[in-house]
């Protein structure tokens, strides 16, 4: 496919089950949709052209939410923790922010360095896969 | 028999049938899906016998794609009247055991029916949704029925509490009515809420999602905020209804209900519950628990935007809205959510007469560029315009930071404040001592032998001169600092002064508001 001419898809009836949906093209500047036939030329905002894909978030990871630096790290590698317990101590934002344990599990890995800044978003440690079921 | 009996048992015929709702089988299987049929529903929420119900006859009048032939029973909606708490209400549920709850033009005309006897009546009207979406076959008129239903919601906004309850799915245009109400209750695995379905968003984007991630009740608690309250079962949802209506009045010229008062709880030892270190984190939830009568406090969007706290509790038996920062989530930072959660509370209380007490500890607005690009300007001023506006009793503590705009935010005595007061633990400033001193004394830090030395030198100067509530009760800007102790006597004696309180701005026909 060419590079100006990329197929996407954008729904026309917003109801619940499943849509119409109509095919898009991106032709020189504008975009020609068409539906059922019928051809409407449009454009796509830059927002929308640059916006990211939605993905699952990884429940074995343990992130950011704020830019700040780990000040503590209170669990070991290999630690078997229980929901709610106080992995580390993030600095953020004037406060030293407690970082609980959002499951039953395993530490696999650490992978925020003490007093290394951090920004939103970033891994801070890793569970290890549960074993048995699932 | 004799000819009234017949007349009556003619009735009492016909409104079992209408009653059946869609027959055994459609209940059986609505109860195989965890959830409770529409009558049992409204049975379950309302106070024992107090229900009416009105409009039990309505028949459709599609003549389209057959539909001439079909009947559908009371035309997939309940609607009445009865008591919460011995207080009337007006109350709707769509049946989703008949045509699938769909809505079209005569099941949208009773939810209206409804609408407009509360709205008339000045009582809260609560709706329970479980519908499959527009009925297609009634086509336009279907959409008719939602335009009616979003116009009245609007009209009674501010007049009467509107309740939304979400019992199953709630789909496309369906999703704006709970949208324009007040409260949306959810129940985990029952409810689902989404403009476009996870097929439609696969075979559009390509993105892969389920039903329960995309729109479940949890997603709308923890993710969009469009849900203020989370239940694991239908029975809790309702509780949480009857205690939500127990603080609020049943229109907006009249006071809530007075309770009997009753201390806060020992429990929570208001000097202990924060720490004197600005940099440790606490519950502030258990600072609003030491103040309010019986230490009670119902949060409301507990899971969303958990940087700010709002909720109703009762002080000397009447209600009072709390707004307070976090600082157990995200250093209770403002930022776009929070405003956004904090401002709309304000609006609610301020329609509906109730007082708030805002509750202040946070550091500032959360920097960023995720923040800066999602408009935390223009959702930031949602929380000043609606301190602002507010004209009911409006009562600030400073309990430690007080930092910048978020100071200025937080209801200060610029957006006219009734009472301000401040702990002396408050740090009333315009920036923290860190990046103060950074900017004040650059030329002093930059030009010393050890700036380093020099830095924390002038961080200490800043804070012993500022980083308290002095510089700003010697201008005025609050009105007595006070112990921690004698926060719920401050709070009890400012609702009291200001019962008569009257602050009208100028007339005009709607301000405009961030949004």
């Amino acid at each position: 496919m060419e590079e100006n001419k990329q197929l996407i898809k954008i729904p026309v009836v917003i109801q619940d089950a499943v849509a119409e949906t109509t095919t898009l093209e991106k032709k020189q500047g504008g975009i020609h949709l068409s539906e059922g036939g019928r051809v409407y030329k449009t454009y796509l905002t830059k927002k929308f052209a640059e916006r990211k894909s939605w993905k699952a978030p990884n429940p074995l990871q343990v992130l950011s939410h704020i830019p700040g630096s780990v000040v503590e790290i209170c669990v070991k590698v290999g630690q078997k923790v229980k929901k709610d317990d106080k992995l580390m101590v993030y600095e953020a934002m004037k406060m030293k922010n407690i970082v609980k344990s959002p499951m039953n599990g395993e530490i696999k890995e650490i992978n925020a360095k003490l007093g290394e800044h951090l920004p939103k978003g970033a891994l801070l440690l890793t569970f290890k896969k549960p074993t048995g079921k699932k | 028999m004799s000819l009234l009996s017949k007349k009556i048992s003619e009735l009492q015929q016909r409104a079992e049938n209408a009653i059946r709702g869609g027959g055994d089988k459609a209940i059986a299987k609505q109860v195989a899906m965890g959830k409770l049929p529409a009558r049992e529903r409204i049975r379950r929420l309302l106070d024992e016998g107090t229900f009416y119900e009105y409009d039990l006859f309505i028949q459709h009048d599609a003549r389209e794609f057959g539909m001439e032939k079909q009947v559908l029973a009371g035309d997939g909606v309940i609607i009445g009247t009865g008591k919460i708490n011995g207080n009337p209400v007006a109350v709707y549920a769509q049946d989703f055991t008949v045509a699938g709850g769909s809505l079209g033009s005569m099941h949208a005309r009773k939810i209206t029916k409804i609408m407009d006897y509360a709205l008339k009546m000045r009582i809260p009207l609560i709706g329970i949704n479980d519908s499959g979406g527009a009925r297609i076959q009634e086509g336009v008129n279907s959409l008719a029925g939602y335009g009616e239903i979003f116009f009245r919601n609007t009209l009674a906004s501010g007049v009467i509490p509107q309740i939304s309850v979400i019992l199953g799915p709630c789909a496309g245009g369906a999703v704006y009515s709970p949208a324009l109400t007040d409260y949306v209750f959810v129940v985990d695995k029952i409810s689902k809420m989404f403009i476009t379905g996870p097929e439609v968003i696969k075979s559009v984007l390509g993105e892969e999602i389920d039903m329960e991630s995309l729109g479940g009740a949890r997603v709308h608690c923890e993710t969009t905020g469009n849900a203020h309250f989370f239940a694991e079962s239908e029975d809790e949802c309702f509780e949480q209804i009857k205690t939500l209506l127990s603080y609020l009045p049943a229109n907006n010229a009249v006071k809530p209900a007075l309770k009997k008062t009753a201390s806060p709880s020992k429990k929570y030892d208001i000097e202990k519950i924060v720490p004197v270190d600005p940099t440790s984190p606490y519950d502030v939830r258990d600072v609003i628990r030491a103040i309010t009568d019986n230490s009670e406090f119902f949060e409301v969007q507990e899971l969303w935007a958990k940087n700010i706290i709002i909720g109703y509790g009762r002080i000397d038996g009447k209600t009072v809205g709390f707004i307070a920062n976090q600082p157990l989530y995200l250093a209770g930072v403002l930022d776009c959510d929070s405003s956004d959660k904090a401002a709309r509370f304000i609006r609610f209380c301020d329609a509906f007469s109730i007082p708030i007490v805002t509750l202040e500890d946070m550091p500032g607005y959360l920097p960023g560029v995720d923040q800066e690009h999602a408009g935390v300007i223009r959702h930031g001023a949602k929380l000043l315009y609606a301190y602002s506006e507010a004209t009911v009793p409006k009562i600030t503590v400073i309990l430690r930071k007080a930092y910048g705009g978020g100071y200025i935010a937080m209801n200060s005595r610029h957006l006219r404040a009734d009472f301000v007061f401040a702990w002396p633990t408050a740090e009333i400033a315009v920036m923290g001592p860190q990046g103060a001193a950074n900017i004040i004394f650059r030329k002093e830090i930059m030009e010393a032998e050890d700036p380093e030395a020099m830095r924390k030198q002038k961080v200490q100067e800043y804070k012993d001169k500022f980083a308290n509530p002095y510089v700003a009760a010697s201008k005025g800007y609050i009105d007595s600092v006070i112990t921690p102790k004698d926060t719920r006597k401050f709070i009890l004696q400012s609702l009291d002064i200001s019962v008569q309180k009257n602050a009208s701005g100028p007339k005009k026909k709607h301000g405009i508001p961030p949004f």
